[in-house]
């Protein structure tokens, strides 16, 4: 028989969840990638908020409806001539009064190397199943949720709003470029197709994937030696030492998250 | 880089000037700042002028070729022969390039794409739609409006009629301060010829540039 037994049902153990969500507080990343043929340098971060919890008997612990909100910058440096036809306006020669006539050579026109900054912000709802993962680290009782496998997360929605974001952001810089102007439309026309839903999808995947493998959420945290304090004045407090924790769900007439602890002096 | 401003030379510029009488020309490309500096004649680049054979013969143009060569400005042509009343037209084409003028002295002479005097033509490709005013940054009252547009090249027919555009320039003739003419309408990736025939040493250039260069004062 334990010494100590506490339950959670699925309502206390979703508040469990919420305050470890909290207490997880923002992760942020960065790195970069290949976006279809372009390279783009980001930096994300992620925040998990809200989530049920469903207790399945005898250890999964299922958050339905967690949310991932998440934000994320990213910048595409391309050089315009890979999607660009190389362009040269012509000879141009007119008479000068003074001068019989004048001719200009014929002038090619670079296509520089640009930078598209894109931001997008957004939430992506999952569900994920969990398992405890109890153990003692640096004097202190840890009681974790592990989510199990890796979430799916989709990204369908979101890569369809952040290439529109692509296309627009493009179409503002590259409309500052001299002589880009009969080419602006077919330009961005050209590199969102390149990048298209299904790249930014796996570029998203391959940055947001991280925040979700092996997420944890800590939901009991307790110092193995703890002080028991009297109840009346008279008695000296005393030290107890947990010396096991053990946790699982447990199905009865309902869902329950069970812990057991077994103390000793 | 889309820059109006003959002080300041690019890809999409070209200078050029008249040489009307036999002698020797010697002249410098330097980076924009420092045109006050006299052309010092040892090491500078050269024009030998000869007399013009007959009176028939039509007169030429030579072209320059301005490029950069471990960051120093050299004209691929350093010593150049031409015979009187041709012209000699300076460019480059290396967009990397920021900026440059050309400034000498003939038996015509000084000759300066900064401050441009007589018988110089300042080309400019312009690559941006807009309105650009279009002043003298030495001081004189000279000006005048390019108005640029972009045809809507997703049309077939505009797309024709803006590459036959293309090879057509614009002539903007410059006699004392007196302008003709003095507005221009243009489509995107046109060329605007300024002819100076006489003045007072002009520039041409962007009236934006004028306000950022007073703001900085």
């Amino acid at each position: 028989m334990p010494d100590i037994i506490a339950a959670a049902d699925e309502t206390a153990a979703t508040n469990l969840v919420h305050a470890a969500e909290t207490a997880l507080g923002t992760q942020s990343d960065s790195g970069s990638g290949n976006l279809g043929p372009f390279t783009a340098s980001w930096g994300a971060s992620a925040n998990f908020s809200n989530g049920m919890i469903d207790l399945v008997a005898p250890n999964v612990i299922r958050i339905a409806n967690c949310q991932m909100n998440y934000s994320l910058n990213f910048s595409l440096s391309f050089d315009l001539s890979s999607i660009l036809p190389d362009f040269c306006l012509p000879r141009v020669c007119i008479p000068i009064p003074f001068n019989g006539r004048l001719c200009t050579p014929e002038i090619c026109v670079n296509w520089p190397t640009v930078t598209i900054p894109v931001s997008h912000s957004g939430t992506i709802t999952f569900t994920a199943d969990f398992s405890l993962n109890i153990h003692l680290t640096g004097g202190n009782w840890l009681v974790d949720l592990i989510v199990v496998g890796i979430p799916f997360l989709q990204f369908g929605p979101a890569a369809a709003a952040i290439l529109a974001a692509i296309g627009a952001s493009a179409a503002l810089i590259l409309a500052a470029i001299p002589f880009i102007g009969p080419f602006l439309a077919g330009a961005v026309l050209a590199i969102t197709a390149t990048i298209g839903i299904a790249g930014l999808t796996g570029f998203l995947g391959t940055i947001f994937t991280p925040f979700v493998s092996g997420l944890t959420f800590n939901i009991y945290n307790q110092p193995q030696i703890f002080q028991v304090l009297p109840s009346s004045g008279s008695d000296a407090a005393v030290n107890v030492t947990l010396d096991s924790i053990t946790a699982a769900v447990v199905s009865s007439d309902e869902d329950e998250l069970v812990f057991t602890a077994e103390i000793s002096p | 880089m889309d820059t109006l401003d003959s002080r300041s030379l690019h890809n999409m510029d070209c200078f050029a000037q008249k040489f009307s009488t036999p002698g020797q020309v010697y002249y410098r490309i330097s980076k924009a700042a420092g045109s006050c500096l006299p052309v010092n004649r040892d090491g500078a680049l050269t024009i030998d002028i000869k007399a013009r054979a007959g009176k028939a013969q039509e007169v030429s143009q030579h072209n320059v070729t301005v490029r950069l060569n471990e960051q120093q400005l050299i004209a691929e042509t350093p010593s150049l022969k031409i015979e009187a009343g041709d012209t000699v037209l300076w460019n480059t084409s290396d967009p990397r390039l920021q900026g440059f003028a050309v400034q000498g002295e003939g038996p015509d002479g000084v000759f300066d794409s900064t401050a441009m005097t007589r018988n110089a033509v300042y080309t400019h490709a312009f690559g941006t739609p807009g309105e650009y005013k279009w002043v003298d940054a030495n001081g004189s009252r000279v000006s005048g409006i390019i108005s640029v547009r972009s045809l809507d090249l997703n049309d077939s027919e505009q797309c024709k009629k803006w590459l036959a555009a293309l090879s057509k320039g614009t002539l903007i003739l410059i006699q004392g301060e007196h302008v003709d003419p003095e507005r221009a309408e243009i489509l995107t990736g046109q060329t605007v010829f300024w002819a100076v025939e006489e003045a007072s040493g002009i520039s041409i250039t962007d009236s934006r540039l004028i306000r950022i260069e007073k703001t900085r004062e």
